[in-house]
């Protein structure tokens, strides 16, 4: 929403841009911004999984400009296509990680935060080069697409276990910023984007040490996001009369306030990670109390408050980073009964959230192994989740919840093709990604060496050309850098 | 030894589900179905005296007769308390149970924005535990570390329900300020106010910002009535609405103070501004200013005999509470602490020995009077007929130390019952042993070592290798 006029101009200027643009790209033609167009792929003789149809025993799914040309039992051959024969492999729509922080590399953006425990000299309590609301965690015009790091070594990770796309959600602070739909395509920052902004993310874990700067409680970030939101529907309401009333005085600019319009707006929702059933509940009351459109990350007990979520329809992306024991506990003592019944029963969460009818999508909750991502899924499987719900959960119901259904998710015609081929059916203990194709680009997951798995490591090599492909990449390099 | 015993204790914080849906609920009266009468007790009405050998019927919730007999309608559960000992559920007036939002936001010196009701975690075990004391009802204050704290809550100990149940529907919300060495102390970094001063000054400026921001919205409202279109709402502002509501009386402000002089600087503002001091809490040496107290109507919330454990409470007395009965102050005793709180009745006993109460004056410290501190004394504090039927059955006499609550009641519904409570610790040993073996399960799983043999779909890895180069082309 524009309540500045300064703001109107900017139309005007993109449309300029937009016009240069493309009247330097005309030569160019059909070549991406992210570089190197990807060869066509024919991949056959699989067993393909579209999750959106039926499974096709023996198939075959031709990839062309990084869209799927064709998927099905009697496809033809593209003469110009490399064909991969998949014989004995199965191919998956790419996985989503639904909330993860893979894309940023090893150092995200500033966080304003002190180290633990050390005091601030008096002089830099004010920190001059932070703006008033990044003191206090307010920075929701932060937005993952801009703080992207294509070069992080976790998206080989990633993208190793299978995941093709994952919805990056900036960290730090309390409003730690907007998500971006992210296709972990080895690209530049630019081509990787699906779709952004996709939604806020409010942190309530974020918070100071006690006795240091405000909010140093949970109750204390609860009430700093109240008086924001409170602030921002203000904000909305004063320029709306500004905006009617010449005789009106001009409300002072935002940055801020300017950018969480779409959210008091409910033009986009708000992602809150919330566990249990007290946590959810108090999301809930946030999200009715301000009217936003709410999506629970996390969601380790969701199962247990079902019915609420489901009356209110508000999706989950339900963590497979499953509780463990403690670690270096006292050997004496016996774990609480209910901190053992929180661990155990954990894999069960997405039975029941799919039982009561929930929208949910995984999420790898920052688990330091990406492979242990499918591996917990193949968890909440055993302990009773429909295997069909679970491949779905990881492609097709994550895209319908972010609105982007109609571009990944599922195998089928004009989607991306982001697709992996793997060793047998996914939740089998010793299947691997053999390769990924993220936007049309193949990548080589190398065999899995349990050395470096129990590492935490993946390899992939992005694999643009070899033998007959050596002209192409000449041509590459004589492209201007867009 | 000790902490063995902890553990075990700790052990039946897993049982809230258990607890609502199993064993407690089982003999409770149904909602809206329509009785329970509870035969042969003692009495102690705690508000009229003590009734020898009489009976109490409870209709939806609510205390409906109380005397040496009572209807017993059709399909009445009936509780037999044949030499037991029935008195009102106890109130305490000031804890920080059943809260998960830290207690304290001890960064400002005004936090008035927070919200204990935003945190209250119903499955803090603590609160089975005090509902196993006798409590039936507390308030919930956030911390005393800010000269002005957060807004608190008012909860009864409905074990099993969620945080909205807990809630006392109704009840006056307080404020929670705080005087003395606990605001003023230094912390981790440099904060205002560091003396008693200061402490005073930190609330008099936000009282007056509270006056300025009611000047500011009646302003707009006249502006808005008066049809003008182009005026902007005021900020509203989440520290300053809880202040303008204690200047308007539509909330209780509760006084964390020791010492008289702070006690009688308090009421000075209050009544600068034209408000009243619900109550000072803690308030050890109110002994000293009860003429002060009584005349300006607060309320004094304090321990039978705790004090020498920080500077400001030496000059603690057990006499405290008897002292300022006898001149006509209101007198709670609280407990500021889960295992203080589950031994209520006998805080209120020691004010027998110390100064002389009387038995209904002792047990009114701990039902009565803390209904009439936080308002909520035409619902709760003694067993007369209209109020919500929140007992306790004792096999003792609550004054004396042998008493132990046998079955507790909240609206009628028994949420402890100590026969229960033994087939509850039970059920929650078989619970654990079940959930111990399936953990076993999956660690063993998880340890074994993968077998080539395993692979179902792939038998042999180099029949699936897919060598791209050889079948590549354009």
């Amino acid at each position: 929403m524009n309540f500045l006029p300064m703001r109107s101009a900017s139309p005007l200027l993109s449309a300029c841009l937009v016009l240069a643009a493309a009247t330097f790209m005309l030569p160019v033609g059909a070549r991406r911004a992210g570089g190197e167009e990807p060869p066509v792929y024919a991949i056959t003789n699989a067993k393909v999984v579209p999750v959106s149809a039926p499974t096709i025993e023996r198939g075959t799914v031709v990839i062309r400009r990084g869209l799927i040309e064709a998927v099905g039992a009697d496809v033809a051959i593209p003469g110009d296509a490399r064909v991969i024969d998949a014989t004995g492999l199965v191919v998956y729509p790419g996985l989503i990680d639904a909330f993860s922080a893979t894309g940023f590399g090893e150092d995200q953006a500033p966080v304003p935060s002190r180290v633990r425990g050390t005091p601030p000299p008096a002089a830099s309590r004010e920190q001059p080069s932070q703006s008033p609301e990044e003191r206090q965690g307010v920075m929701p015009y932060r937005q993952a697409a801009d703080l992207l790091n294509p070069a992080g070594k976790e998206i080989e990770s990633a993208r190793g276990a299978g995941i093709t796309t994952v919805l990056a959600v900036p960290r730090g602070g309390i409003f730690t910023g907007q998500c971006s739909l992210v296709d972990l395509n080895g690209g530049a920052a630019g081509s990787m984007i699906l779709k952004t902004p996709v939604a806020f993310s409010i942190d309530l874990s974020s918070r100071r040490e006690y006795g240091g700067d405000y909010p140093s409680s949970p109750m204390g970030v609860f009430a700093l996001v109240k008086q924001t939101l409170l602030d921002a529907q203000r904000y909305s309401t004063v320029w709306s009369i500004y905006n009617a009333h010449p005789g009106a005085r001009r409300p002072e600019y935002n940055r801020a306030l300017e950018s969480l319009q779409p959210l008091v707006g409910r033009r986009l929702p708000a992602i809150i990670p919330a566990d249990s059933p007290t946590e959810i509940q108090r999301v809930l009351e946030l999200a009715s109390t301000f009217r936003l459109s709410l999506i629970v990350a996390g969601g380790a007990e969701s199962g247990s408050i079902a019915p609420v979520l489901r009356e209110r329809n508000v999706p989950v992306l339900l963590s497979v980073k499953y509780p463990e024991p403690e670690k270096n506990a006292d050997p004496e003592a016996r774990e609480e009964l209910s901190a053992l019944r929180k661990r155990v029963k954990a894999p069960e969460c997405a039975a029941l959230l799919a039982k009561a009818g929930i929208r949910f999508a995984f999420q790898s909750g920052g688990l330091a192994n990406p492979k242990d991502f499918i591996r917990n899924v193949s968890r909440a499987v055993e302990a009773g989740l429909d295997r069909e719900k679970a491949i779905r959960a990881l492609t097709l119901d994550p895209a319908e919840i972010f609105g982007v259904a109609d571009r990944v998710g599922s195998i089928e015609k004009n989607k991306t093709a982001n697709l992996i081929l793997t060793t047998g059916d996914l939740f089998n203990a010793d299947t691997h990604v053999k390769y990924a194709f993220v936007d049309g680009r193949k990548f080589d997951i190398v065999e899995p060496d349990p050395q470096r798995e129990r590492d935490g490591e993946a390899s992939g090599t992005p694999d643009l050309g070899s033998a007959g492909d050596r002209h192409k990449q000449q041509d590459a390099g004589g492209e201007q850098p867009w | 030894m000790v902490k063995r015993r902890y553990m075990r204790i700790k052990a039946v914080a897993g049982l809230t589900v258990l607890m609502a849906v199993c064993g407690v609920r089982a003999d409770a009266a149904e909602p809206g179905a329509s009785a329970v009468v509870i035969k042969d007790a003692t009495i102690l009405t705690v508000s009229h005296g003590t009734i020898a050998r009489g009976s109490i019927l409870i209709r939806d919730g609510k205390i409906s007769e109380v005397g040496q007999a009572v209807d017993v309608p059709d399909g009445a559960l009936v509780i037999d308390a044949a030499a037991r000992f029935v008195m009102p559920g106890i109130i305490d007036p000031h804890s920080h149970l059943a809260q998960n939002g830290g207690v304290n936001e001890g960064s400002l010196a005004v936090t008035s924005m927070t919200s204990v009701e935003d945190f209250i975690d119903p499955t803090d075990i603590d609160i089975y535990r005090e509902l196993a004391g006798g409590v039936t009802t507390t308030a919930t204050l956030h911390g005393s570390a800010n000269p002005i704290g957060g807004t608190g809550a008012v909860i009864k100990l409905r074990w099993g329900q969620d945080a909205k149940g807990l809630l006392f529907a109704g009840a006056r919300p307080g404020l929670k300020f705080a005087l003395g060495e606990n605001p003023k102390h230094k912390r981790t970094q440099e904060r205002y106010p560091g003396t008693r001063m200061g402490v005073e000054d930190v609330i008099r400026q936000a009282f007056t910002e509270a006056r300025i921001y009611m000047q500011d919205w009646d302003e707009y409202n006249k502006r808005v009535a008066a049809g003008d279109k182009t005026v902007m709402p005021p900020r509203r502002n989440l520290t300053l609405e809880p202040l303008a509501q204690v200047l308007r009386g539509e909330r209780l402000p509760f006084v964390h103070a020791y010492r008289a002089d702070e006690m009688l600087m308090m009421m000075r503002v209050a009544d600068e501004f034209g408000f009243k001091v619900n109550s000072f809490e803690h308030a050890l040496e109110a002994y000293k200013i009860a003429n002060e107290l009584a005349a300006h109507g607060a309320v004094a919330s304090t321990f039978s005999d705790w004090w020498a454990y920080k500077v400001e409470a030496y000059d603690a007395i057990p006499y405290n509470a008897a002292l300022l009965t006898r001149k006509g102050v209101m007198v709670s005793i609280n407990s500021d602490s889960a295992e203080e709180a589950r031994h209520l009745n006998q805080e209120a006993a020691k004010c027998m020995k110390y100064g002389g109460l009387t038995e209904e004056e002792a047990l009114r410290l701990v039902t009565l009077n803390p209904a009439r501190q936080l308002k909520i004394d035409d619902r709760v504090g003694s067993i007369d007929p209209g109020k919500d039927a929140d007992l306790v059955i004792y096999n003792h006499h609550p004054l004396s130390v042998y008493a132990v609550p046998q079955k507790v009641l909240i609206d009628g519904q028994v949420y402890f019952d100590i026969q229960k409570d033994l087939v509850i610790r039970k059920r929650m040993a078989e619970e654990r042993k079940t959930l111990e073996e399936k953990d076993r399960q999956t660690r063993d799983k998880e340890r074994q070592p993968r077998k080539p043999g395993d692979r179902d779909t792939v038998k042999d890895k180099n029949a699936t290798e897919v060598p791209p180069q050889g079948k590549e082309g354009e």
